[in-house]
């Protein structure tokens, strides 16, 4: 019986921890912890209502338009404003993109590396290796002699001690399993995607005014003009530039990350009966399609709410976001009314109470507070929000576009929609989605622009523009899907301030501690069962953690001079 | 530059929302009041892989941050070089940890990197939740600042871009 411990470590600030029980080769508890104070609602109150985007948006340095949306969403349900149907279609422009390159950072950049040995590529053949290519995919750069070049660059940053990204994976680890080939092709793709995302993600530049920061969020709607007369405004040309990049994300989707995903898959089916996890599923839905606030029209949205208990994919129940409300009983916080029972966001309270140890230390102590992380619940239960939950209740509720994509996947791997509650199920969840939300991105373009082209600019609606025109308190709530899930914003407006301002984040739901019941998170509950070949280097780990797309360490990225080792593995 | 982007650019990088977490953003912001030709002043916040394209083609990079160093107290001015500036990490647990060293060896794998790097950092004395520098680390800004300016100008020189 052994115990390990993951930690990233950076001496100043932690961010996610795992701590897991192994026994006989295979994980029987876990617990996910996060190592960092955030609180980042403090900072709010007594702010201007229509600031409150700017700030939430420097929560994170991945999600930055995530905050944004949802910011921006609370103070127009609080304050009963409805955006032009333009201003909602750009949201959606700026969201789809966000996933598409956010999905296939993740994928190519962190995940693959969980299933891909960089180093084995270097065994590779060419030749069979374009062979291979070309049997899944119509992707252009698949020729012996680009194989060969990729895999000499390679060999020249290996040989220069230079792995730079890919240094000290846990390579030649025994549960990696593709063949060099298999490794080539991906580490080619690795570095085309990441040209592909960096051209792609110009849109941002375009509808955002500016660079790296979006600047054009508004309450009541987008501050980017729309004027097919103008240089500096939404126009054809831009309109135009968009849909090309929309369609090179599309394209890179179809040839690349699908048919990668689906022939890495087979190597590694064992991993669709692991990492399975809570079996319950919680989707906000997202992406209006006309002007409604997601808050106030859960039933117009192009990916649909809902929620999905154990595993039941006969029943989609109805959601109700009042129904939410956060445990603090294992977490670094004190609640005024004590911390056995939960509060409702608008109700929520962020109170540190750090009793944590001091680093340096061995092991979390689980049985008392161990997160900065809250445990949110959904009418009482732990649920799972992320890419599965979105296509599980898509899929569930018969959104036709996903049953055939799912289905379809499901067909080429020969397997049934059980495998789907698992880590390899998480993985390919996410690759589906971007293919449907790729495939949307374009549909919204077209949409956007068949209204322009009828006569609507209007990008805002500033009937409530002043606070003079608000009422004494007002309280709303914005629902968004982040490429991680299900995100909140909880605010309560009074004398034209912010009074109270309640976040609850995606990886709260799948990364807190226990509740006040001794239920886990997703995390803690996917990790049980999880085979570990090699305790010293607990690669399964990674690949069923990776597998949610963690979103921890965002908010603190202080450079460590001394290069101390990122992730401490612990093991008694 | 074919694009007509500055040769050289500095990169503030930090969230605002911690106090002196934010100390590179603050210090590339003054960095930019002196006004330089040819330096582009960028706000990086905490953004990873997305800065790909603010940093690939510059001929040089130079980075503010917040740091740690072995020894060093709160104040002290840091100074690294290529060498310690692309240091990787170990294994990432978030994609939220690609930082500047992972982002650098990207482009390196890319074969866009700049071809002059160096970073400019202060130990913090506070990373409380707070929109704002510490007292004391507004104090010790101008000291960032100025080295900062050095490296700017000393590049200048051996490009010769400033005639």
């Amino acid at each position: 019986m052994a115990k390990i411990a993951v930690d990233p470590v950076t001496r100043i600030e932690g961010h996610l921890r795992i701590e897991a029980q192994v026994d006989a080769g295979q994980i029987t508890e876990a617990w996910s912890s996060c190592t960092m104070w955030r609180g980042i609602e403090t900072i709010l109150e007594g702010r201007d209502p229509r600031d409150a985007w700017y700030y939430t948006q420097r929560i994170c340095g991945v999600c930055t338009t995530v905050h944004a949306l949802a910011s921006v969403r609370a103070v127009e349900n609080a304050l009963d404003i409805t955006p032009p149907l333009n201003a909602q279609l750009i949201r959606n422009l700026i969201t789809l993109s966000q996933f598409v390159q956010d999905h296939v950072v993740h994928f190519y950049h962190l995940h693959a590396l969980d299933w891909v040995d960089i180093v084995s590529a270097l065994d590779a053949d060419p030749a069979a290796t374009a062979a291979l290519a070309s049997s899944i995919s119509s992707y252009p750069k698949s020729s012996p002699s680009h194989f060969a070049a990729v895999r000499s660059r390679l060999q020249g940053f290996v040989e220069a001690g230079q792995l730079g990204p890919f240094s000290n994976g846990y390579w030649g680890h025994e549960a990696y399993k593709l063949p060099p080939e298999a490794n080539l092709m991906a580490v080619s793709h690795y570095l085309d995607a990441l040209e592909f995302q960096r051209d792609y993600i110009r849109i941002h530049a375009m509808l955002g005014g500016k660079n790296p920061h979006l600047q054009t969020y508004l309450v009541g709607g987008m501050a980017i003009p729309i004027d097919l007369n103008s240089q500096d405004a939404i126009n054809a040309d831009m309109l135009s530039q968009i849909r090309v990049l929309l369609r090179k994300g599309l394209e890179f989707v179809q040839q690349a990350y699908i048919p990668d995903v689906l022939a890495v898959a087979p190597f590694y089916l064992e991993w669709a009966g692991i990492g399975g996890g809570l079996g319950n599923f919680m989707a906000f839905g997202d992406f209006p399609l006309g002007g409604a606030n997601p808050a106030v029209a859960p039933d117009d949205l192009y990916l649909p709410r809902g929620v999905i208990y154990d595993k039941d994919l006969s029943t989609v129940h109805p959601l109700d976001p009042l129904k939410i409300s956060e445990y603090v009983t294992h977490s670094w916080y004190d609640y005024e009314s004590g911390d056995a029972s939960p509060l409702a966001p608008f109700d929520g309270e962020t109170t540190p109470n750090f009793a944590g140890p001091q680093p340096p230390y061995e092991f979390l102590d689980t049985e008392g507070k161990y997160s900065w992380l809250k445990s949110p619940r959904y009418d009482g239960r732990a649920v799972e929000v992320g890419p599965l939950a979105r296509m599980l209740v898509a899929y569930a509720s018969g959104h036709e576009r996903v049953v055939e994509v799912v289905d379809s996947v499901l067909g080429t791997l020969g397997v049934g929609a059980e495998v789907l509650f698992s880590t390899l199920g998480r993985t390919a969840a996410r690759a589906i989605e971007t293919l449907v939300l790729a495939e949307h991105s374009l549909e919204v373009l077209d949409q956007l622009t068949a209204n322009i082209g009828s006569g609507d600019w209007d990008v805002h609606n500033g009937s409530k523009w002043e606070p003079s025109s608000w009422p004494a308190t007002a309280q709303g709530f914005g629902m968004h899907e982040a490429p991680r899930g299900g995100l909140s914003h909880w605010i309560t407006i009074k004398d034209q301030k912010i009074d109270h301002y309640q976040i609850v984040v995606p990886s709260t739901w799948n990364g807190g501690p226990r509740d006040g019941n001794g239920i886990g998170g997703a995390y803690e509950a996917a990790l049980v069962g999880t085979p570990i070949a090699d305790e010293e280097r607990p690669l399964e780990i990674l690949r069923t953690i990776h597998s949610f797309d963690p979103c921890m360490a965002c908010a603190a990225h202080v450079i460590d001079k001394d290069g101390n080792p990122v992730v401490e593995v612990t093991v008694t | 530059m074919s694009d007509g982007r500055a040769p050289f650019a500095v990169l503030g990088l930090g969230n605002e929302l911690f106090t002196d977490e934010g100390l590179g953003v603050q210090a590339a912001f003054e960095v930019g009041d002196a006004l330089l030709d040819d330096v582009e002043i960028l706000d990086g916040g905490t953004l990873g892989l997305a800065l790909l394209p603010e940093i690939e083609g510059r001929t040089g990079l130079l980075v503010l941050d917040a740091m740690v160093a072995e020894g060093s107290s709160p104040g002290d001015i840091v100074v690294l070089g290529p060498e310690e500036l692309v240091r990787p990490r170990m294994l990432l647990m978030s994609a939220h940890q690609v930082g500047i060293a992972e982002t650098l060896g990207a482009a390196s794998l890319l074969g866009t990197s700049p071809r002059l790097l160096a970073a400019v950092g202060m130990v913090p004395y506070s990373l409380e939740t707070g929109y704002g520098l510490s007292p004391a680390a507004l104090e010790r800004l101008p000291g960032m600042v100025s080295e900062a300016l050095a490296i700017l100008e000393r590049w200048k020189v051996e490009e010769s871009v400033d005639a």
